[in-house]
């Protein structure tokens, strides 16, 4: 029993650390990493492709894009136009309701929600 | 059960005519798998996922009214404890194979940028063009792009910030992005009085379900009582947008995982596929549009916007770096050309923050209810780095990792590490 127990928390311990990003193991799961990275590092590959592919498009941005412009000419008209308005936009919906009502029942905690730690473990 | 990429899926199919989505669990954990590390804690940005009596034991979520199902606790338990309940899958397959109904794909800009993983290419590799063609190889009808309506969103959300700072539009600042689904419903929830600072545009798929099934269909010349529209997301809370009564023309929702599984249940490779282009009606994109993937992005595209509306052809900038990175909250600003006298004061300077992950963004929300932000748009993505870390997104090389480690070494009961070892096979299928 306390076997167990010693091996669960070192287990838990590194799987903290893992997903925490501070140490990766040797055999890396995608063959073409063969280095140690954490996965702050994985994230970061991810955005430096998309700002990659950014630099390689043709039109940069938004009010260049020659379907939007038509959009708008044959069908919107302009921003928040009528149709843009009936189409496009949206209303919201308050749903603090269920929250007070777990809070009294015990299942929420304001104060709890309001103590949680600023940051993620990926960051270190 | 079923398993895309390592996740497990329960496959409840939910219909938008039925289910208030408000009511709906769209994560839970397997208790038998949960190691109790925690970690699914840290991430939860909401108190909503925790140990279901007291202190300690298996985790759980406890009330899907509290869980704005962000998928940041799935995408990094190390045990791969936590599962998705709802997927579209089968119905998908069932309304391409349905000769009455006109499947239309819509993948998100960070599809391209995550698919790619599941098929051996190294993290952040663009399979634009790939993606494409394996999409029309399942079966879809047409391939549009959910970039080309976040080009619209865009014009719509730049036109809306500018029309709040001069005062045209009665609405107060700072003005909140409203592409992430899993924030909306974070401040509905948590920060009601914040409500009327949201952007009133719809996200990106949104537009998508409103223009596709209106406007895309009178241009295309499709029947659109018989388009089935596919929303494509890096996300889990896109399929809770999905189902939102607001939004309407979304028929199912899938993360970038279960399009992987699709693709490889069909013998399809994203390698053997040729680079081809999104139909150009709805389909046609900017690099504004692709750079929503990442956190800043939204901002970014937003600014490239601005700056030409305040200042004409003349003056260009289309890099705003000081908006890109995993930090917490970035800060810019943008001068304008002449100082506005507006009912929020004089203003000088456009003043903007971007929260990577809802944890952050709580501080800019206790801010703006204090009356102290000093900023006039706030960009907010749910998940740190952005919808290409998304809860949707395969699973980070590191965490897949964690979780065989976690077979392999650190195991000691060996019924347990046989039913590790059996989820690990389901892992590498
Ligand atoms: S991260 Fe996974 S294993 Fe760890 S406590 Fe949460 S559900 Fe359990
Ligand atoms: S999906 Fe997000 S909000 Fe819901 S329990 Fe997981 S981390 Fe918390």
């Amino acid at each position: 029993m306390r076997l167990i127990e010693f091996t669960r928390r070192q287990f838990i311990k590194a799987g903290m650390i893992a997903t925490g990003g501070l140490l990766m193991g040797l055999k890396a799961t995608n063959k073409a990493y063969a280095a140690i990275k954490s996965l702050a590092d994985y994230m970061k590959d991810r955005l430096k492709g998309i700002y990659k592919h950014d630099r390689e498009m043709e039109i940069r941005c938004s009010q260049d894009n020659p379907m939007i412009k038509y959009a708008y000419k044959k069908f919107f008209g302009h921003p928040m136009s009528d149709l843009s308005e009936k189409l496009l936009h949206t209303e919201y919906q308050d749903r603090s309701a269920i929250v007070k009502k777990l809070e009294q029942e015990g299942i929420f905690s304001r104060k709890a929600f309001d103590s949680l730690k600023i940051g993620y473990p990926f960051e270190g | 059960m079923r398993v895309c990429e390592g996740v497990q899926y329960q496959g409840i199919v939910p219909s938008s005519k039925v289910t208030d989505p408000a009511d709906l669990f769209f994560v839970q954990v397997d208790k038998s798998k949960c190691i109790e590390c925690g970690t699914c804690s840290e991430y939860c940005p909401t108190t909503a996922i925790r140990p279901s009596n007291g202190d300690d034991g298996p985790r759980e979520v406890v009330h899907p009214g509290l869980c704005v199902a962000c998928g940041q606790c799935l995408t990094h338990c190390p045990a791969g404890a936590i599962y998705e309940t709802v997927c579209y899958v089968d119905e998908i397959f069932a309304a391409i194979d349905d000769p009455n109904k006109y499947t239309v794909a819509v993948p998100a800009p960070a599809i391209r940028y995550g698919l790619s993983e599941c098929f051996g290419y190294p993290p952040g590799t663009c399979t634009y063009g790939k993606m494409v063609t394996a999409l029309r190889r399942l079966g879809f009808d047409k391939v549009w792009d959910n970039e080309f309506t976040a080009d619209l969103t865009i014009m719509e959300e730049g036109t809306e910030l500018l029309k709040r700072v001069t005062g045209e539009l009665e609405r107060p600042l700072p003005q909140f992005t409203s592409c992430c689904p899993a924030w909306v419903k974070y401040c509905e929830t948590f920060y009601p009085d914040l409500i009327p600072h949201i952007s009133s545009c719809k996200s990106p798929i949104g537009m998508a379900g409103g223009a596709g099934k209106v406007y895309g269909a009178k241009e295309a010349g499709i029947d659109a009582s018989r388009m089935y529209l596919v929303s494509i997301m890096p996300c889990i809370a896109k399929k809770f947008e999905g189902l939102r009564p607001e939004i309407t023309g979304i028929d199912a929702t899938i993360t970038t995982r279960e399009l992987a599984y699709m693709l490889k249940s069909k013998g399809i490779d994203l390698k053997d596929c040729h680079e081809d282009k999104a139909d150009p009606l709805m389909g046609t994109s900017s690099g504004a549009a692709t750079i929503f993937a990442a956190t800043g992005g939204v901002m970014e595209a937003a600014l490239r916007f601005a700056v030409w509306k305040l200042y004409g052809e003349k003056k260009r900038v289309i890099d705003f770096k000081a908006v890109r990175g995993l930090k917490g909250i970035k800060e810019a600003t943008v001068r304008l050309p002449h100082t506005l006298k507006t009912p929020h004061g004089k203003i000088r300077e456009l003043r903007v923050a971007v929260a990577s992950g809802l944890k952050y963004a709580k501080v800019l929300c206790d801010q703006v209810r204090a009356g102290k932000s000093p900023y006039h748009f706030i960009e907010v993505m749910a998940c740190p780095g952005g919808c290409v870390c998304g809860g949707g997104e395969p699973i980070l090389p590191g965490v897949r990792e964690a979780m065989e480690r976690a077979l392999k070494r650190w195991y000691g009961s060996l019924k347990k590490r046989l039913q590790y070892y059996e989820s690990n096979k389901l892992l590498n299928a």
